[in-house]
């Protein structure tokens, strides 16, 4: 077998057999479509977003003139509205992001048990994820509008407090968007560690009870490590689609008020569509590109420190 | 005999081919518009009567042409308002609709990267009579001198007003008619007539109707302009900032309007048909919905009034946006295509009086003279308004202006910014798009 690389305890031999090699050529050709496809329909795209944010270039194809670097120039240089947008990006990542892991996990917590009728409270918890961003956008308006038309304030009515429109006030209309996600989005992510807490043996709990574990202990040493591998996937992709938020900011606030809620995405539809910069636009979603791809590797470096096969 | 029978068999397979194509001799002409899809409901509707929606309307007329002229059938494509991001993905694809229909702000930025057809000779040939149009409604069709648009109404900005509650505070002439402001001191004085009557704002403004629709009619009402000589657009100007803080001032009295953190659009139409407010600043696209809820008895809205959007200072002017029908095949469109699109564009032009009852203003000076016009409710209310109009600058810039000074307004309205910064904040906004255009 000639030398081997060890990686992780084990030896990996470099050298493959001719039935190693014929086996490993039937997996390639397996993935070749995929790797096809993938090629054409997402790294090829990568690349001429790239290209034409090099560009001025209209969105109808036309005006298109090479201007180097200079649309990152005043991105980074002088354009207040890209930093703000990235603040109210990152802003709404804080506020929805732990809200929906920690919730998620709770659901999760309480639905993993064998008891009668689980499955309908499984179910009811999961539903509004499969609701589309315009009913989700039409029913929170109502529940947060203005004055007793609106289901909360005509609760806090009721107890004496005034509120004016939640949306359309700066200092409450971001919350009230991530209110919105969490309820809307959390049976996802409740789904995903209901998963993971059937997968962890229940011998481990057993173990950990004789060893007098109490609740607490049970779930700080077997369930949170049980449930490393689910919690990265949660995060990745909740961090993802929180700086990937649009649909929902649009319907519920279309960025304001004042553009106080104008998302990163957003403000690249805006400058792409509305006022036809698809060069400067493409610019936007390269660096947004680079920073969803740096949080990524990040995360994914951050939890599987000292994880072992 | 068995070579006879194949060559009939032959001849016979070869005109069944044959058969469609002769069938395809006439053309089928796309439209890509918004308005909404009701095919359900108006799918074979031919008959207008009785039909005021603007979806209704468009719907049924395109039937009706469908029905009178099999050569040319014409196909819809429904997109979602305001109809942009699909056109300029169908453009962008190469494969434009024959016709579209856009708000004539834009139009100048699609003339000017050469998306759009020039109309001004196949409208002289089918028959559109460019002098029909008023002054006001013929600018919207119009970039660098050409017809890129056929102005199909005029969607602006009216003054829905509440007769019951105007009468409670003495407000309502021996005719009938409101009393209705002349200046901005005689508007807050009515305005705090209203509320002390009625406990009611005399003219709720919400969204856009708060916002960049009143800052550029109180702009040209004072005498200013949009763009400055070069046709760059001029927002930070002596006249924008005050009619920022009349608007601040309205904004701030309590009896014009309820505050703008606590209302939006639909919930200041809610409020107006409630008869919860006296008045409401709104488009002219509310006025058959406030008709028909009337005439249906399920809102306390009962005696209901449009007038212009008041004019206060010293010139008349107010915002209005306006439907144009376009032909995005380009500069170099086949003239065939083109000529059969603006056969549908003058049969919809000529069938526009239908299209008013939706309460929109109309174009042409002979839709608007005629007698079926006239007698359409509330007409002589806000007569004035297609005179009155303006358009936004025939510039690239048009939309982008609209979306910047209607955030910055917003902005000031909230406290988030002064008025000069605001204004300062919208003109550096300008200043970028237009060094794009460079």
């Amino acid at each position: 077998m000639g030398s081997a690389k060890i990686a992780n305890g084990r030896r990996y031999p470099l050298r493959l057999s001719k039935i190693e090699r014929q086996d490993a050529l039937v997996g390639f050709l397996f993935i070749t479509p995929f790797i096809i496809l993938y090629l054409i329909f997402n790294f090829v795209p990568i690349l001429q977003g790239f290209w034409i944010s090099l560009h001025n270039w209209d969105v109808i194809g036309t005006n298109i003139k090479f201007v180097g670097l200079r649309n990152y120039e005043i991105l980074f240089g002088k354009d207040k509205l890209f930093w703000s947008s990235l603040e109210h990006t990152l802003f709404f990542a804080v506020l929805a992001g732990p809200g929906l892991i920690i919730t998620g996990l709770a659901l999760a917590l309480m639905l993993n048990q064998r008891a009668r009728g689980i499955g309908i409270f499984r179910t009811v918890f999961y539903m509004p994820n499969i609701l589309s961003v315009t009913v989700v956008g039409l029913v929170f308006a109502r529940v947060f509008a203005p004055g007793e038309r609106g289901f909360v304030n005509a609760i806090l009515d009721s107890l004496g407090v005034s509120m004016g429109s939640w949306f359309l006030d700066e200092a409450s209309a971001m919350p009230t968007i991530a209110i919105t996600k969490v309820w809307w989005s959390v049976g996802f992510n409740m789904l995903i560690f209901l998963a993971g807490l059937q997968d962890i043996p229940q011998a481990l709990y057993d173990a950990a009870k004789v060893d007098g574990g109490g609740r607490w202990a049970l779930f700080r040493h077997v369930t949170l490590p049980g449930l490393r591998r689910p919690m990265l996937f949660v995060i990745v992709l909740q961090a993802i689609a929180s700086v990937q938020v649009f649909p929902l900011i649009d319907v519920l606030t279309g960025g304001g008020p004042a553009g106080s809620t104008r998302p990163l995405v957003m403000y690249l539809f805006e400058r792409s569509f509305d006022y036809w910069q698809l060069g400067y636009g493409s610019a936007i979603a390269f660096v947004l590109f680079v920073f969803l791809f740096s949080i990524s590797i990040f995360q994914l470096w951050f939890f599987s420190r000292g994880e072992v096969d | 005999m068995r070579k006879f029978a194949t060559v009939i068999t032959v001849l016979l397979f070869v005109m069944l081919l044959g058969a469609p194509n002769l069938a395809q001799d006439g053309m089928t002409l796309t439209v890509m518009r918004f308005f909404g899809d009701c095919v359900d409901t108006f799918g074979d509707v031919i008959d207008l009567s009785g039909t005021t929606s603007e979806c209704g309307i468009i719907t049924t007329l395109t039937n009706i042409w469908n029905a009178e002229n099999p050569d040319v059938q014409v196909e819809t494509i429904v997109a979602d308002w305001p109809g942009t991001t699909q056109l300029n993905a169908a453009i962008a694809a190469g494969t434009p609709p024959d016709i579209a229909v856009l708000h004539g702000r834009r139009i100048p930025i699609y003339a000017s990267r050469g998306a759009l057809t020039p109309l001004s000779d196949v409208m002289e040939a089918v028959g559109i009579d460019a002098s029909d149009f008023t002054e006001g409604a013929a600018d919207y069709g119009i970039y660098q001198g050409e017809f890129y648009g056929v102005p199909f109404d005029l969607a602006a900005t009216i003054w829905h007003i509440n007769l019951d509650l105007w009468a409670e505070a003495g407000l309502v002439d021996d005719m009938g008619a409101p009393m209705l402001p002349t200046s901005p001191e005689d508007f807050v004085a009515a305005a705090e007539q209203v509320y002390g009557a009625t406990g009611k704002p005399i003219a709720e403004m919400a969204g856009q109707a708060g916002t960049v629709r009143p800052l550029t009619a109180f702009i040209f009402q004072l005498g200013g302009a949009l763009s400055d000589d070069a046709g760059n657009p001029t927002v930070n100007t002596p006249e924008a900032l005050e009619a920022l803080n009349y608007i601040l001032e309205l904004q701030s009295s309590g009896a014009i309007t309820r505050p703008y953190n606590e209302i939006n659009n639909a919930i200041a139409v809610e409020n107006f048909a409630n008869g919860e407010s006296a008045g409401l600043i709104d488009g002219t696209w509310r006025i058959n919905g406030f008709d028909r809820q009337i005439a249906e008895g399920d809102v306390a809205l009962e005696n209901y009034y449009v007038a212009d959007f008041p004019q206060l200072f010293e010139f008349p002017g107010t915002f209005a946006g306006s439907h144009n029908w376009l032909v995005p095949l380009g500069q170099n469109a086949d003239p065939a295509r083109v000529q059969a699109a603006a056969e549908f564009i003058k049969w919809l032009s000529d069938n526009s009086v239908v299209w008013a009852r939706v309460g929109h203003g109309m174009t042409r000076s002979s839709v608007i003279n005629s007698e079926e016009f006239q007698n359409l409710p509330h007409r002589l209310e806000y007569a004035s308004m297609s005179s009155n109009v303006r358009s936004v600058p025939r510039e690239v810039w048009g939309n982008a202006f609209w979306a910047i000074v209607h955030e910055e307004v917003e902005a000031a309205i909230l406290g988030i910014k002064t008025p000069e910064v605001a204004l300062a904040d919208a003109q550096a906004r300008l200043d970028d798009f237009i060094l794009f255009q460079s």
